[in-house]
Parts: structure tokens; C-alpha cells; sequence
């Protein structure tokens, strides 16, 4: 019998009238639409930008392989996620016509994102298959969504806050993951495909910043403590939950054979961290996000997390 | 002001299925990447030569170039409506997913063309003169693309190959009669772009179309039926069909334009390629086994 589909009906900003015109295409946020052009003059091809034929699988054991499948797989239902949650984000943009400039980045944003998801399926799958779920289905709840699309048409969550929370937080922290494993992957095509997708993530990173400093002048107090909440909210449940580092997800046999398969992708060179040294480049991050927010009004309190202590 | 509640499927989302199940749209989305161009790179701006032209023809052409664009517009809200959908929706294919990333790029690369252009002529317009059109470009097709009782079928080929394949043949008529350097140059390109998106539209219609009943057919061809009669003959993208008052400031200035060879097309003409969009969309669904009822409009040529 097939599965009945559930539906959701909550109100959203697609149940407001539209209004396209006047209909703004001009320059409003020269930074950003810097950055779209950059973008533009960025793009490449999974297919042919990573040099696959390097990639000799013979060099690795089952179990190597095997992990390294796993870790890649989950690389793309991350990325997919962005796919099927971040559009929202320039429905909104454009539903309630913010600056063209953000619109016009936003859809090679999710450009970008389509291609990362290629590119850590195609390694997934040259390393004998890509894997479509998770092998214990209790994981899921880690990888399966940051509930972007979600805050995005809801008409009472605040723009800036998940702007503030996705891209200055999330993205950041992707992005100091990504440069990290730069550094430590050994495979050459593996590294080659951290390289890549961390071009595109220095990008994404700078949009949130250059959105908020465009943006936190006319914040008024109450705005910005719900930029300060969804950011809280972005990094205690969301990243401390393990969402781009495995070892953060709750303890469980589940969470385990994920941090196992990373441990052993890592010790093959073919593209996993591990706590050890993930650990102080994730502390950092927060850091850094704290300090940088801090002149915003946003004040991050210490995070706590079993594996971290205090943050 | 809120109006009714927009019903949206939950995702369920797992299993991420990435392979490639409709291997012609796959291979639409890896042409597009190796296709890929850059308005800033591509297109040599200062090349245009103004003072070729009078300024009747230059002002014409402004309100050409910025009507088209906001037609263009549209896919930035509706393309990631229609990219959601495909995600919410269970068991949608990863190939339109992957190939509408792409096609939200090459439209927002058209509008900053389309608004350039209009810049360089006598400026980009912002708002049409009538208020009646210009409401008239209010669709909510967002929220259609989303609205979990719309069939995604019917919405891609009443949006995709049907609104889409208008939008090529216009296009390639603006083409035709363009012998401005710059202004040819710029729709070119887009139009390299424009037929990807009308061959996916049709490519995902005779894939999914191996399972459509009656009832489905019958369903897509009166959503076409009513989409067409709603939106296209009410002069969503072709000016001349608008209802009286509404455009003849957008008509004339088109006739203008395309005279001075800036792109666009006359009534007649507009007409013309209208006429023979709905003959062969019409014959290609009922390939499809979706029989479309017939326009009778004394404005369009027999």
C-alpha cells in the first residue's frame, strides 16, 4: 500500500499577495553582487574538475572503502539539504523583494550547492556506491534537517536571524571543516574535492557577512535578540548535534558507527577528520563567531556540550 | 494581508535518491554546467553603439528590454518554488532537481542582461504604466508551484514546456528581426539557455507520461487550458494580448524597437508566433495523450 503524504499547513508567506512591481534590478549591495558575479566567473563541473582518474581504490582495504562510502554519502545528504531547504530562502527574498542583489546570488548559491552534492556522490560512488540513507536509521535525526525551509517561509521568523544563523554560523563552520580537511586529506582526488567545494563555501560565508553588516544598522533591540536567539538556536541544536561533525551527535550506537566510519576514512587519507583534531578547529570557530558578532549586539553564551566542555 | 493557508507536502528525506533515473535531463543539467557563461565576461558593454540610433527608437527599446525582464523575474521566486516541490514531493526524480539549480542561474544571468540593456538604451523602467497590467503580474505562481493540491505535472507542462516554449519562440523571434550587434549577442545567449529549459519541460513530460491514466490527462489538459486563457491571453508575455488600455504603450514601443532592429516583435508578428507555439505544444501533448482544447480567439490568426 502506498504511503499516504503528509501535508503541512501552517501559514507561510506564500499565503500573502504579490507584488512585483516596482520591480528593483539595480545595484543595492555592491559587495554582494560582487559576489554573484565572482560566482558567476567561479563555476566548474564535477565531472571534469576533479582529476578521478587519479583515484586508485586498490590502495584502500574493504573496510576503508566501505567507511569512506559512508562519509562521502553523508557529505551529499548535507548538501542536499541545502537543496531542498535554502531555495526557500530566495522565495523569501524575493516574496517580500528584498535587494535584487541577494535574489541574483541566491540562485547560484543553490547552483553551488547542486554541485556539491554531485561531487561527494560521485566520490561515494567511485569508491564502490554511493549510500542512500543512513545505515542505522537513528542518525537520521542528526543529518536529516536544520529546518531552514521551514524558518524561511514562516512570515513570523525573522530574515536576518536565519541569515545570521545559516550562513554566518552554519556556513562558517562548514566552511573551517572543509579547509581543515583541505589540509589533512591525503587522496589526491579526495583533496581535490574538499578544495573545490571550499572555494564555493568562502563565498557563501561572505554573503551572511556582508547580509548582516548591510543589515544590523536598522536592527532594533527586539530584532536583534532574535538574531542572537536563532543563532543560539542554529549552534546548540543543530551543529552541537553533531550536523557537521559527527562526534558531536548524541552518543549512540548509531552516532558511533559514524564516528568509526570517520576514524577509518581519516586513516586512509580519503577525506574524514576525527575528534581529536576536529576538536580545536570547531572551537575556534565559535569563537571566532562570537567575537565577530559581538560588536552586532549578539552576545553567544558559553555552549556546553559532554565533548567540548565549555565553549 | 493573509489569505488562505498554502497546504505544502512534508519531506520526508530520506532515502536521498541521486542517481540518475531520467538520463536525457541529466544530461541537460551536465550540458548547461559545460554551457555555463558570464553576462560580464561574455558581453562586450561598451561595444554599443547609442548614437546609431534615435532616441524614440533607444526609449522604445528601454521599455522593451525592461518588460522582458520583468517577465524574466518571474523564475526568481518560481523556480525555487518549483525546486522545493520536486524535494517535498516523494519519490521526484534527482535529475529536475539538479537541472533547475542551473536554470535559476542562467535566469538570473538574463535578467541582469535584460536590465543592462534597458540601461544602456534610455534606462530601465520599473513599473509598467498601467496598474491593471501590472497587477496582472501578480500569479502567485510560487505559491502554485508549492500548493500541494497542484499537480507538479500539469505545473511543468503548463509552466516548463508550454510558458517556456512561448517564451523560446517569442525570443527567437526578437532574435530574427535584432541586427543590433550588442542586442543579437545578448539573445543568443540566452537563447542557448532558453531551449534547455523548454527541452526539460518536455523531456520530464514524456518520462512521467508512460503513467498517466485518463484522469491525469484529463486533469493536466484542463490546467493547461486554464492557464493559457488566464495568463497568456491576457498578455503575460505577449503585450498585444492584453486586454484594451492596458499596453499599447508597451506594443508601440516593441513595434519601434524591433524596427530599429533592438529586438522585439510587431503585433502581427507576435501574433504569428503564437498562433504557432499553441499548434505545436497542442500536437506534442496529444503525442502525450493530454488532448487540449481548442483557442477560438478572433485575435489570433486562423
Amino acid at each position: 500500500m502506498s504511503e499516504v503524504p503528509v501535508l503541512i499547513q501552517e501559514p507561510t508567506i506564500l499565503d500573502q499577495p504579490e507584488h512585483r512591481f516596482p520591480l528593483d534590478l539595480g545595484t543595492r549591495i555592491p559587495k554582494i553582487r560582487q559576489l554573484f558575479h565572482a560566482a558567476t566567473n567561479s563555476q566548474w563541473d564535477p565531472r571534469t574538475v576533479v582529476p578521478w582518474d587519479q583515484l586508485d581504490i586498490s590502495r584502500y582495504t574493504d573496510e576503508q572503502l566501505f567507511a569512506a562510502r559512508e562519509y562521502w554519502s553523508r557529505r551529499a545528504w548535507a548538501e542536499y539539504g541545502a537543496i531542498s531547504e535554502s531555495p526557500a530562502i530566495l522565495i523569501r527574498f524575493a516574496q517580500e523583494r528584498h535587494e535584487p542583489d541577494l535574489q541574483l546570488f541566491f540562485t547560484i548559491r543553490s547552483q553551488e550547492e547542486a554541485r556539491h552534492a554531485e561531487v561527494c556522490y560521485l566520490m561515494a560512488d567511485k569508491l564502490g556506491g554511493y549510500i542512500e540513507e543512513p545505515i542505522t536509521k537513528k542518525y537520521e535525526q542528526s543529518v536529516s534537517t536544520h529546518g531552514v525551509r521551514k524558518m524561511a517561509l514562516d512570515p513570523e521568523s525573522s530574515l536576518d536571524g536565519l541569515v545570521a544563523a545559516l550562513v554566518c554560523a552554519a556556513e562558517e563552520v562548514a566552511f573551517d571543516a572543509f579547509k581543515h580537511l583541505v589540509d589533512i586529506t591525503e587522496d589526491p582526488v579526495a583533496k581535490a574535492v574538499t578544495a573545490a567545494i571550499m572555494r564555493d563555501e568562502v563565498r557563501h560565508c561572505a554573503f551572511g557577512w556582508y547580509y548582516m553588516d548591510y543589515r544590523i544598522g536598522s536592527l532594533n533591540p527586539d530584532e536583534i535578540a532574535k538574531v542572537e536567539a536563532a543563532v543560539i538556536t542554529m549552534i546548540e541544536k543543530v551543529e552541537l548535534n553533531g550536523y557537521h561533525n559527527s562526534w558531536l551527535a548524541p552518543s549512540s550506537p548509531a552516532a558511533d558507527a559514524e564516528v568509526r566510519a570517520d576514524v577509518l576514512t581519516h586513516e586512509a587519507g580519503l577525506g574524514a577528520s576525527i575528534e581529536e583534531l576536529e576538536k580545536p578547529v570547531f572551537i575556534e570557530t565559535i569563537q571566532r563567531l562570537r567575537r565577530r558578532m559581538e560588536p552586532w549586539g549578539v552576545n553567544l553564551p558559553t555552549f556546553h556540550h559532554p565533548k567540548l566542555g565549555a565553549v | 494581508m493573509v489569505t488562505d493557508t498554502t497546504p505544502i507536502f512534508a519531506e520526508r528525506r530520506f532515502p536521498v535518491r541521486l542517481d540518475t533515473v531520467v538520463p536525457d535531463i541529466r544530461a541537460l543539467y551536465h550540458r548547461s554546467k559545460q554551457e555555463c557563461w558570464n553576462p560580464q565576461r561574455d558581453i562586450d558593454w561598451g561595444s554599443f553603439r547609442g548614437g546609431d540610433y534615435s532616441a524614440e527608437e533607444l526609449t522604445a527599446a528601454a521599455l522593451f528590454w525592461s518588460r522582458i525582464t520583468w517577465i524574466e523575474t518571474t523564475g526568481l521566486a518560481e523556480t525555487p518554488s518549483l525546486l522545493v516541490r520536486f524535494c517535498v514531493e516523494r519519490d521526484r526524480e534527482a535529475d529536475p532537481k539538479l537541472f533547475l539549480t542551473v536554470r535559476n542561474t542562467e535566469e538570473a544571468w538574463h535578467i541582469e542582461c535584460g536590465h543592462r540593456f534597458a540601461e544602456l538604451c534610455n534606462g530601465y523602467v520599473d513599473t509598467p504604466t498601467s496598474a491593471a497590467y501590472a497587477a496582472s503580474f501578480n500569479r502567485r505562481f510560487p505559491r502554485e508551484a508549492l500548493h500541494a493540491e497542484t499537480s507538479l505535472d500539469a505545473y511543468v507542462a503548463a509552466h516548463c514546456a508550454l510558458a517556456d516554449g512561448l517564451e523560446l519562440a517569442l525570443w527567437e523571434g526578437y532574435r530574427l528581426g535584432a541586427t543590433d550587434p550588442l542586442a543579437s549577442h545578448i539573445l543568443d545567449l540566452c537563447l542557448a539557455d532558453k531551449r534547455r529549459h523548454v527541452e526539460f519541460g518536455w523531456l520530464y513530460l514524456q518520462t512521467r507520461a508512460e503513467g498517466w491514466d485518463e484522469t491525469t490527462c484529463q486533469e493536466i489538459a484542463g490546467y493547461v487550458d486554464r492557464y493559457v486563457r488566464d495568463v497568456e491571453l491576457e498578455g503575460y508575455r505577449c503585450a498585444s494580448l492584453a486586454p484594451p488600455g492596458q499596453t499599447e504603450d508597451l506594443v508601440a514601443a516593441e513595434a519601434i524597437s524591433a524596427a530599429a532592429g533592438l529586438g522585439g516583435v510587431n503585433t502581427e508578428r507576435e501574433r504569428q508566433i503564437f498562433g504557432a507555439w499553441w499548434a505545436e505544444s497542442t500536437e506534442r501533448l496529444a503525442n502525450l495523450g493530454v488532448g487540449v482544447a481548442s483557442l477560438s480567439d478572433p485575435r489570433l490568426p486562423g
